[in-house]
């Protein structure tokens, strides 16, 4: 136990000055921003920037003129990228934080810290399902994503493709599995969250087409979970 | 969020600050010195209180598994530590960043409900035993906003 520079597990430590390790993402530890450099970066040094609505609404526009359907394959794509990126910081950063391997993290501290960490840069408030894990499906649910925010009105399906991109890598990079992700419900049709189901690539390859065909969040999660 | 002297700040951009605001900066200044003495008096007896507290906790709780126990180590650390620094900067807008908003999602993810309804009673007899009634009367009520936040 590193008992010198934290205090933490097992450590009988009370000495005033240690810290005691919380929430490394609270907002006014986690954002800076330099006056003289006009940049915003993270505690650990690393560049933040911020995303004008109307930057967003740029791309999904300027995205579907230029690709048409292919937007979707191009927004998930980023995802993925915006996921790998966005996992190695967030080990990087806890392991650094806590001085130990991101595995070694107690599931506590680590889903707390990821909850943190979306809310922090502005993400929304993520919350995972473990109920169906057994089955190997993962539910994740975000309010207030600001990618739901801002889809163009004229989409009649969830468009988080970004997100769904970005929560694939993530969760592939943290279980070494080649996993998918799927939005199967979005604030932006009125539903109450975005909802993402996640498994493995193979179960979900008709998932967006089961989206596409007008399939509920329910009824594409019974579909994953029937037997065989 | 910003604490309310920032905020004053913000609202006060390019202007002199009115009475009432001169008022209230000078009170927080006038105060100041107390609020230190307190904060001064918190760092040095937190290991008494909270070594105390476990102490208390686990006779009358001796079911306790040492991961909790450890846990509410922690956790009674962060709330002094923090309840401390709100106290000193009179913002209660840290505790609720800081600190509940942690806590709340522990306590209820490892069922810590029943235990810390002992916890902070004993906690808040350990607190009047170690410092005076008008020591306490200033970190009082930001320990018992976290309780209720967390309790209730």
């Amino acid at each position: 136990m590193n008992g010198t520079s934290s205090i933490s597990n097992g450590s009988v430590n009370f000495d005033p000055y240690t810290p005691v390790l919380a929430n490394y993402y609270a907002p006014s530890a986690y954002l800076r921003s330099d006056l003289e450099s006009g940049l915003l970066e993270s505690r650990h040094g690393e560049r933040l920037l911020a995303l004008p609505e109307a930057l967003l609404r740029g791309i999904y526009t300027g995205l579907e003129y230029e690709t048409g359907q292919a937007a979707r394959l191009v927004l998930r794509n980023c995802g993925r990228m915006w996921g790998k990126e966005f996992f190695r910081r967030f080990a990087q950063e806890l392991s650094d934080y806590y001085q130990k391997p991101l595995a070694e993290l107690e599931m506590g501290v680590f889903l707390q810290s990821l909850r943190q960490a979306w809310k922090t840069h502005g993400w929304g408030l993520i919350e995972i399902d473990w109920t169906y894990k057994d089955q190997g499906v993962l539910v994740v649910s975000i309010r207030h994503s600001p990618f739901a925010a801002v889809t163009p009105p004229h989409f009649k399906r969830p468009m988080g493709f970004l997100e769904a991109g970005l929560l694939a890598t993530w969760f592939s990079q943290l279980t070494g599995q080649d996993l998918l992700c799927v939005q199967t419900a979005s604030e932006a049709l009125g539903a109450e969250s975005n909802l993402f189901v996640v498994t493995t690539a193979a179960r979900l390859k008709e998932g967006e087409a089961w989206v596409d065909s007008g399939l509920s969040h329910e009824q594409i999660l019974e579909k994953l979970l029937q037997p065989g | 969020m910003v604490s309310p002297l920032e905020q004053m700040l913000i609202e006060s951009e390019a202007r002199y600050l009115k009475s009432e605001e001169l008022e209230h900066l000078k009170a927080y200044v006038l105060g100041w010195p107390k609020r230190q003495h307190v904060y001064r008096v918190l760092r040095e007896r937190e290991s008494q209180v909270v070594s105390q507290t476990l102490d208390a906790l686990q006779k009358e709780m001796p079911d306790l598994s040492p991961p909790v126990l450890d846990l509410c180590r922690r956790h009674l650390l962060l709330l002094l530590r923090h309840s401390a620094m709100a106290m000193l900067l009179q913002d209660e807008n840290l505790l609720k960043e800081r600190l509940i908003e942690w806590m709340e999602e522990e306590v209820r993810l490892y069922g810590l409900q029943r235990v810390y309804e002992v916890a902070y009673r004993i906690f808040q007899q350990e607190l009047r035993d170690h410092l005076a009634p008008g020591e306490l009367e200033f970190i009082r009520p930001l320990i018992t906003q976290v309780q209720v936040a967390l309790l209730f």
